[in-house]
């Protein structure tokens, strides 16, 4: 059986996961991808909540970062201030972002589409999201791969990518090394190190060039020539990441 | 699967035939489960009641109940050792807590009586379950009380799960579990249960076990299944009601527009109101 | 400082301490913890042109703005259970509110820094991006890009902010105002030393004596409380840990509500203005509703709403 889009993204972002990594997640495919990482290449994997839960091993499917199920097998409860300061320390090694807008230079956008004092549309906001970006050593961006979402330059920058490109982070007193991976539903992206713009890695099987360049509104580097076709991991590994969500809770595609 | 012991009151109520004998403890009322009982018109019943029970009281007052073995003294508690008023006449004998455990404790242990002593008055009422014994061990006289073998125990808890394991709350004085331990001197045990919890909640908690699952036939969740009477971990008496109740002429009356003109207990709660049940509760959770 | 045995009071004279106007700011963290039956409170007294400023307050503020209680919004993140809050959207979008954005943490400093007694924290968050370059309402009170005076290390600098009032919803408190939470404390002790006067709604209220025995789940000490409130299911229809699970159906008719005004103003209309007070609210809710929310005591969640209930 083939893997499903989702299963894919997944498993592209457990890839990033090294062993003995802490791991900042949220809600949504990262939870996943942290749980998979953790049964698989990764077991020693720590995760970290935002809330203030702290290397937490529920035996249910947490529905949200400050999910009641986190909180009884944690080793620790405490504060959002002091979790987010673990960030700001530089103790966390991976954080998974998602977002409305994601530019060439791995800047996202959870503000507002359009001016922001007269927004067309007003979206959450930063959460910890700014402040996992501005102190966490890597950044996974995972996202569907829609023409909107892929703007040249965010409306509004969330939270930093790369800014305006190379020496700008540095330049800010930025920590970490900002987003390391673009993980979509048609292909796996990184940054080039010179210039800082997202380059395609692999594309998934069964997508074309031409889709990506539909759907993304500035040019991806390595979009000429040959594109390895992301690998999928064996039918056991398969059957593994299946048996993780059997209510489909976050695996729906 | 296991297979679940989860009930309603009112299937829980069907198990129980008429003419059945029930054993029920004093501060683990199952009111919300006797309601149901009187909801389906049970007749017949001979109760024990280990300490006072407004349960009994009810059942008498509504003609439920023809005998009373009370755990208790002569005039104390709800049930005078005489006739009630409703126009029907139990037969109540109180025999006194000691003397009610004893004979329950010999049950559980299979035998067929306790030796234990007991009033003088019990030997002339009730020859069928007190006698006058030869010494066993030296000369001279004791003597013996039957092993009481109910149909059904029936008491509220704190909490159970799904599979019959049946706990008090944490916070609970674990001195009342060996009174409560002698439920296993009927043939089947029902519980109501102020909350139903996950196995992984039962393991948490294990020391505040009460039987082996194997021990109780199914379980009911009730929350405030015991108002008005107390539960010492979670709430106060109504003292009100029972007041109230105490007072009345006609109890069986009352008891019907008071207690049982609500359906079932979430009718009866939402008749209560949750400023009156928040104003009872002494602690929410049962933790210490 | 108000004597203990003045602490201590109801719900409705709570809400009435808090004038039009106030800055505000409510505990919270997603579903959790959210003072929700004093927000309702404020609701049916008719509160307007707050100030609020928070961290996790999504639930709070999301029904005030539906109110149109609200002026200004120091906003980190809303999010309902199921996608955006429209209320606060619309209103945004609308501009019948003016929106300051922050990160949790950058927001989180603003009040770590009042709580300290100090004038400003230093932070690594929010600068270089459109959090510190866009400044609304809080122009040059924000953030600003700072070089260390010791090192010459770039950093940002965020000054302290102490609302006027800080509402926290607590597990237990006793009748002095010493609080005590179970779990993830998310901002709420932070926001209660930043504020001026704190409100504390408590699901239960024990004795001191009681505080003293399990001290070790005491988040904030009496002396930073001016009011006590008893508040059973306060949070409702969010949750609090080991008391009682969200109500996820709760939780979306408020959200559906929120699509459109009219919808909104049917929502206080039936559930808000229609209940004269907690105790209505909730006889409206239902006593078996609350008590099938109850948490199990290992995992917190209600077994009949999340798991599958045989």
């Amino acid at each position: 059986m083939s893997w499903t889009k989702d299963e894919l993204m997944i498993a592209a972002a457990a890839e990033v996961i090294e062993n003995r990594d802490i791991a900042l997640v949220g809600i949504g495919l990262p939870v996943m991808a942290a749980m998979f990482a953790k049964h698989t290449t990764a077991p020693d994997l720590k995760l970290i909540y935002e809330s203030g839960a702290i290397d937490a091993q529920p035996k249910d499917l947490p529905q949200g970062p400050g999910d009641f199920p986190l909180l009884r097998t944690s080793t620790m409860t405490t504060s959002l201030f002091d979790a987010l300061g673990y960030v700001q320390r530089g103790k966390v090694d991976i954080a998974f972002l998602g977002a409305a807008e994601i530019d060439q230079y791995g800047n996202l956008n959870a503000t507002v589409i359009g001016d922001y004092m007269h927004p067309d549309c007003r979206l959450p906001g930063s959460g910890g999201a700014n402040d996992m970006g501005s102190g966490a050593r890597k950044i996974v961006v995972i996202s569907r791969h829609l023409r909107r979402k892929f703007p040249a330059r965010v409306s509004y920058i969330t939270t930093p990518g790369f800014l305006c490109g190379p020496g700008e982070r540095e330049r800010h007193g930025l920590g970490g090394e900002g987003p390391v991976r673009v993980v979509t539903d048609l292909g796996i992206f990184g940054f080039d190190d010179e210039t800082k713009r997202m380059r395609i890695l692999s594309i998934h099987p069964g997508v074309s060039k031409q889709e990506i360049i539909r759907n993304t509104q500035f040019e991806i580097l390595g979009m000429d020539g040959e594109i390895p076709v992301t690998a999928e991991k064996s039918e056991e590994l398969h059957r593994l990441l299946q048996s993780l969500d059997p209510q489909h809770i976050y695996i729906k595609n | 699967m296991k297979q679940t012991k989860l009930m309603t009151g009112q299937q829980a109520a069907a198990l129980i035939s008429d003419n059945s004998s029930i054993l029920l403890f004093d501060g683990y009322e199952p009111v919300s489960l006797i309601r149901e009982l009187l909801q389906q018109n049970s007749r017949g019943l001979t109760l024990y009641t280990c300490g006072l029970a407004f349960c009994a009281a009810l059942l008498a007052a509504c003609g439920a109940a023809d005998h009373i073995l009370a755990g208790c003294d002569p005039g104390s508690g709800f049930i005078p050792e005489a006739e009630c008023t409703s126009g029907f006449t139990p037969e109540v004998l109180c025999v006194g807590k000691a003397v009610l455990k004893a004979q329950l404790a010999a049950a559980v242990n299979g035998g067929d009586h306790a030796a234990i002593p007991v009033p003088e008055r019990l030997l002339t009422k009730a020859p069928a379950l007190y006698r006058e014994v030869p010494g066993v061990f030296g000369a001279g006289t004791g003597t013996a009380a039957a092993a009481l073998h109910p149909d059904v125990a029936i008491l509220h808890t704190a909490r159970a799960d799904f599979y019959g394991n049946v706990q008090l709350d944490p916070s609970a004085d674990m001195r009342d579990a060996d009174t409560l331990r002698l439920a296993l001197a009927a043939k089947t045990v029902i519980v109501s249960a102020e909350q139903i919890v996950s196995d992984d909640a039962i393991r948490m908690n294990a020391r505040c076990g009460l039987f082996e699952p194997e021990a109780v036939a199914c379980v009911v969740e009730a929350p405030y299944g015991a108002h008005p009477t107390a539960f010492a971990t979670r709430y106060r008496a109504d003292e009100e009601l029972l007041r109230a109740y105490e007072a009345k002429e006609d109890p069986a009356a009352f008891a019907r527009q008071h207690l049982l003109s609500f359906p079932d207990q979430d009718c009866y709660l939402a008749g209560l109101g949750f400023e009156r049940l928040i104003s009872l509760t002494t602690n929410r959770r049962g933790e210490a | 400082m108000t004597t203990a045995n003045k602490k201590l009071i109801s719900l409705r004279e709570a809400a009435a301490l808090v004038p039009d106007g106030a800055n505000m700011s409510f505990s919270g963290f997603a579903e959790t913890n959210n003072p929700l039956s004093f927000v309702r409170e404020m609701i049916r007294t008719g509160k307007t042109h707050l100030e609020i400023s928070g961290m996790g307050d999504a639930q709070s503020v999301e029904l005030l703005c539906g109110a149109g209680a609200v002026d200004l919004v120091r906003v980190s993140n809303y999010m309902a259970k199921n996608g955006r809050c429209p209320n606060f959207c619309r209103c945004a979008q609308q501009g019948t509110i003016r929106t300051e954005d922050y990160s949790h943490f950058g927001i989180t400093n603003r009040f770590f820094a009042a709580a300290m007694g100090i004038p400003f924290m230093p932070v690594k968050v929010m600068i270089g991006s459109d959090l510190c370059e866009i400044q609304n309402f809080d122009k040059d009170r924000k953030v600003m890009e700072f070089d260390d005076p010791f090192s010459g290390e770039r950093c940002g600098i965020v000054p302290r902010l102490a609302p006027d009032f800080a509402v926290i919803h607590v597990a237990r408190a006793d009748a002095e105002g010493n609080c005590q939470l179970y779990g993830i404390t998310s901002s709420i002790e932070i926001i209660a030393r930043a504020a001026k006067h704190v409100i504390v709604t408590a699901e239960e209220i024990v004795d001191t004596e009681e505080i003293r025995r399990t001290n070790q789940f005491t988040i904030l000490p009496s002396f930073f409380v001016d009011y006590v409130v008893h508040c059973p299911f306060g949070a409702y229809p969010g949750g609090v840990f080991t008391y009682y699970d969200y109500d996820l159906e709760h939780l979306d008719l408020i959200t559906r509500s929120g699509k459109s005004p009219d919808t909104m103003e049917a929502y206080f209309d039936e559930w808000v203005y229609g209940t004269k007070d907690e105790a209505a609210f909730f006889d409206k809710v239902g006593i078996r509703r609350l008590m099938d929310l109850r948490a199990d005591p290992y995992s917190g969640v209600s077994l009949r709403n999340r798991r599958q209930f045989l």
